[in-house]
């Protein structure tokens, strides 16, 4: 080839690259991505604690409110239940929420979960401001048989669905990861679970085979006294009145050797066991029960069973050392249940701790471990090592009526590292594990390990709720409720964050299983379409999302021109060159 | 400048600065982000936020006052021998701080006191030798050593430990401090070969990151006294290499390496938060990991009073001692 037209050539070559490289981005950018709008319509906030995946179920979600408009922003906060509370009614943009992210436990399936007693216990409740929500509740307080209450209860679990003040979007499940030494005949035998009653527990298993400790692995170590919680106190350390079979959920005597309830369903007369001796050998009378329910109305201790029983219970009695009665404003036809349910409080003795204030409760001696507090159940305190463990023994006292545990120890040992707490379950220094939350991820890859057991437990009594500020004002239209709900990818959720470990809830704060659910009731689930339906109604419209190409580096109309130019005049050079050759 | 007088002086700028660290050590616990009434509402189990709760814990901890106000309450308990309550641990505001770090610090004397066994039993030979055969194979070796343990990452180090001793061997426990179960305790329950026992593994992850430092000091320390004359002088006298090495030059090497083990006296005391939590140890870096995160302060200003106090105790012991050993060394 001639040299000038070789030069010719490359510089041909040279601008159609660079006009390609201009027209590759300009095409790219026109490629609209119909599922992903452009713009939003506004932005959310979700303050999220670090724990339990919070951060991690919000970034789940991001990417599908993304494609309904809505764009989320993920805040991290440690203590998002004080934010909540100083600022009920603030948006984030005002200093307080938008959306945050919290466990429930309304105990699904449980007699006791009636809605909204079950949800009353959730500490955002008070925000809801609709009447409406306030008026099903009063109706539940006033139903005073089954048929009633059933009918109310599917009214306010439908209102509830409609409405949406909070939306529970994913029932947990968990596994409990144990040594093979350890005697379970089936998933009943794990303590930990604090639904299941101790006399479940114990004839179900839980014993370590060869050795006098059973040691369950803690990542915290709880308080000793069961007035705050229903997950604070050892392990069968105190007793209830009456407890209910979890299979087929039969209420069977504890503390309570029987029991009877007035024709006009108000007044609930328990007749004690005879013979039962707290473990410092005093004896267990109605005065000890009198005074624990004291404890638990008195608002001072801070007790979630309060909150019910300061609704319901009227007045009590102790007309003997053997009879406790309680009267009630109002007939409550699940009250035996409810005092069956684990967060019922276990009784405790008044000639311990009757001289303790009850606002010093949770400092005194007996609540720290400092001493053992006297106790009717299995095991007694025996020694509390502070941040090491606690240790049970068995109580030589317990009531001939009940199973002992074989075990002459329990020790709650607090181990920090989820990796070393498997290490010690292989090694036989624990005897097992709960795995809720942030352990189930460990739980799949553990199966089929010979050294450890993984039993997947399900279903738990633990929801993952979505907490809607009910004063803001985008959430406060049910519309925008109802996309979110839609929007919200659960079972991708429970299998990014949780390791499969989770089934949605459909927004219900009751189990399908239960009886007080109304038949054929349509819950939520994960669908983008009906999602931006409901942002349709809510007032916003999609043809409103105008898609704009992007600003890119190369979309320099000058560079448009300029190659053309260049182009152009090349290809006329080439052309008047070839002209110039054949011209003679 | 008589010793006395030194000694005085030295006690006194010791006493200003420890005065001096804890004010700055308050204000930056009370000026982070960060407030503990918050967290304690957050973590307790039970305990229901509302205002006057929350009213009355910022009067029990003085948090209503003006924090030059909180200091000078704070340091009349001090004064007083009074820490307070811890807000986080064993029981969310009952039991006593000193109850609390007296448990934690026997767990970190101990643990301690094997590693450092241990690292002694091991760097000081091998600094040794590292430094009698330097260049020569032996002495690669060591230096390569010494560059691997200050590499390894201590909490993956640990988990390989626990997987490789406890789990696959079963040699030693996986953590804890003495074992739990009577029947499973090969040396008795509590005893002191249970408590070497559950020690060893952790010990020996400390010691090894320590190792490597030590061995370098010592090694650097002894070719310095190798060179010196009446190293040169001893061997022309014709004594044995192993009486210069170990009775003349060691003994001059390791003056600098007990200086540095005594300034590491603070470390001791801070403990080692990763291998500790590795192994469910509770020591004081598990009791400064949860004071920190919890935002407890009377805890946290009970750990820091206490470290910072050894940690200037000891310097000025060795600058006493120093002073004492050489009469050059006065101010």
């Amino acid at each position: 080839m001639f040299k000038k037209e070789r030069t010719l050539f490359i510089r041909c070559l040279l601008c159609l690259s660079l006009i390609t490289t201009l027209l590759v981005p300009i095409t790219a950018s026109l490629a609209v991505n119909e599922e992903v709008p452009q713009k939003s319509f506004f932005t959310l906030t979700i303050v999220c604690s670090p724990e339990f995946g919070e951060t991690d179920i919000a970034e789940v979600w991001k990417p599908e409110l993304k494609k309904i408009g809505i764009d989320l922003n993920i805040v991290t906060v440690e203590d998002v239940d004080t934010l909540v509370m100083e600022n009920p009614t603030k948006s984030y943009e005002e200093g307080g929420w938008d959306i945050v992210i919290k466990g429930a436990s309304p105990e699904l399936g449980h007699p006791g979960a009636v809605i909204p007693y079950s949800i009353l216990d959730r500490p955002f409740v008070p925000f809801v401001k609709d009447e409406d929500f306030w008026t099903m509740v009063d109706e539940l307080a006033a139903a005073s048989d089954e048929t009633t209450l059933k009918k109310v209860s599917g009214e306010a679990l439908s209102w509830w669905i409609d409405n949406l003040p909070i939306f529970d979007f994913l029932t947990d499940k968990r596994a409990v990861i144990f040594n093979p030494n350890v005697k379970n005949t089936d998933k009943y035998g794990l303590y930990f679970d604090y639904t299941l009653p101790m006399e479940t527990v114990i004839k179900a298993g839980m014993y370590y085979e060869g050795k006098d400790t059973y040691t369950y692995a803690e990542t915290e170590v709880w308080y000793l006294l069961p007035f705050f919680g229903w997950y604070t106190c050892g392990p069968g350390q105190f007793q209830r009145l009456l407890w209910m079979k979890p299979e087929d959920k039969t209420l069977v005597p504890e503390l309570a050797e029987s029991w009877e309830i007035s024709p006009d369903g108000t007044v609930y007369t328990f007749h004690l066991k005879k013979d039962v001796v707290w473990s410092d050998e005093e004896p267990f009378t109605s005065a000890d029960c009198k005074f624990t329910f004291d404890l638990m109305l008195n608002p001072t201790i801070g007790s979630e069973a309060g909150i019910f029983l300061r609704r319901v219970i009227d007045s009590m009695e102790t007309p003997d050392e053997l009879t406790f009665v309680i009267h009630t404003k109002k007939a409550v036809p699940f009250f035996l249940e409810w005092l069956a349910r684990s967060c019922c409080p276990c009784i405790v003795p008044k000639h311990t701790l009757e001289n303790i204030k009850p606002e010093d409760m949770a400092n005194s001696d007996y609540a720290t471990g400092a001493k053992a507090c006297p106790t009717t159940g299995w095991y007694v305190l025996d020694q509390m090592v502070v941040g090491d463990y606690i240790r049970f023994k068995r109580n030589p006292l317990l009531h001939s009526s009940f199973t002992p545990v074989k075990n002459e120890y329990f020790i709650l040992k607090k181990v920090g590292e989820k990796t070393t707490i498997v290490s010690m379950i292989k090694t036989g220094e624990v005897s097992g594990h709960y795995a809720g939350l942030g352990m189930s991820a460990d739980a799949p890859a553990l199966k089929g390990d010979p050294k450890v057991i993984v039993v997947d437990f399900s279903p738990n009594n633990w929801l993952k709720t979505l907490h809607l500020n009910p004063n803001h004002p985008i959430l406060c239209n049910k519309y925008v409720r109802r996309a979110l709900a839609y929007s919200f990818p659960a079972n991708d959720v429970a299998k990014k964050v949780f390791s499969g470990y989770g089934e949605p809830a459909g927004g219900a704060p009751l189990s399908p299983s239960s009886e007080y659910w109304p038949t054929g009731l349509q819950t939520y689930t994960y669908d983008i379409s009906k999602a931006k339906q409901m942002m349709e109604k809510a007032g916003y419209h999609y043809d409103l999302l105008k898609v704009e190409i992007p600003p890119t580096p190369y979309l320099e109309y000058g560079g448009f021109l300029i190659g053309g130019i260049i182009v152009g005049t090349l290809v006329g050079f080439a052309v008047a060159r070839q002209r110039a050759r054949k011209t003679p | 400048m008589g010793l006395k007088r030194y000694i005085i002086i030295r006690v006194f700028q010791g006493i200003l600065t420890a005065f001096l660290a804890l004010v700055v050590i308050f204000f930056i616990i009370h000026i982070v982000p960060g407030d503990p009434v918050k967290m304690y509402f957050a973590n307790a189990p039970f305990a229901k936020y509302d205002a006057e709760r929350e009213a009355m814990w910022r009067a029990k901890l003085g948090l209503d006052k003006p924090i030059y106000i909180q200091f000078l309450m704070w340091l009349d308990r001090l004064f007083h021998g009074d820490f307070g309550t811890s807000m986080a641990i064993g029981g969310y505001g009952g039991l006593e701080v000193t109850t609390i770090i007296r448990q934690a610090l026997l767990n970190t004397l101990k643990l301690w006191a094997i590693s450092f066994a241990m690292i002694l039993a091991v760097a000081i030979p091998t600094g040794v030798i590292s430094a009698v055969h330097q260049y020569s194979k032996k002495d690669y070796m060591v230096r390569t050593g010494t560059i691997i343990s200050w590499s390894i990452p201590w909490f993956w180090y640990g988990i390989i430990m626990i997987y490789i001793f406890a789990e696959t061997l079963g040699w030693f426990p996986a953590g804890g401090v003495i074992t739990l179960d009577p029947q499973s305790a090969r040396f008795g329950q509590g005893t002191f070969g249970d408590t070497l026992w559950h020690l060893a593994l952790p010990a020996i992850v400390i010691g090894t990151s320590s190792f490597g430092f030590l061995t370098r000091l010592v090694r650097s320390s002894m070719l310095d006294v190798l060179r010196q004359e009446y190293i040169t002088t001893a061997r022309a006298k014709g004594l044995a290499e192993r009486i210069v090495i170990y009775k003349h030059a060691l003994r001059n090497a390791l003056l600098p390496v007990v200086t540095v083990i005594g300034l590491q006296v603070g470390a001791i005391l801070s403990g080692h938060a990763i291998t500790e939590s590795v192994f469910g140890y509770p020591g004081m870096g598990w009791l400064m990991i949860e004071a920190a995160s919890s935002r407890d302060y009377p805890l946290l200003m009970a750990l820091c009073t206490m470290i910072t106090s050894v940690i200037i105790l000891s310097i000025i012991v060795t600058d006493i001692l120093y002073a004492y050993l050489d009469p050059r060394i006065r101010y």
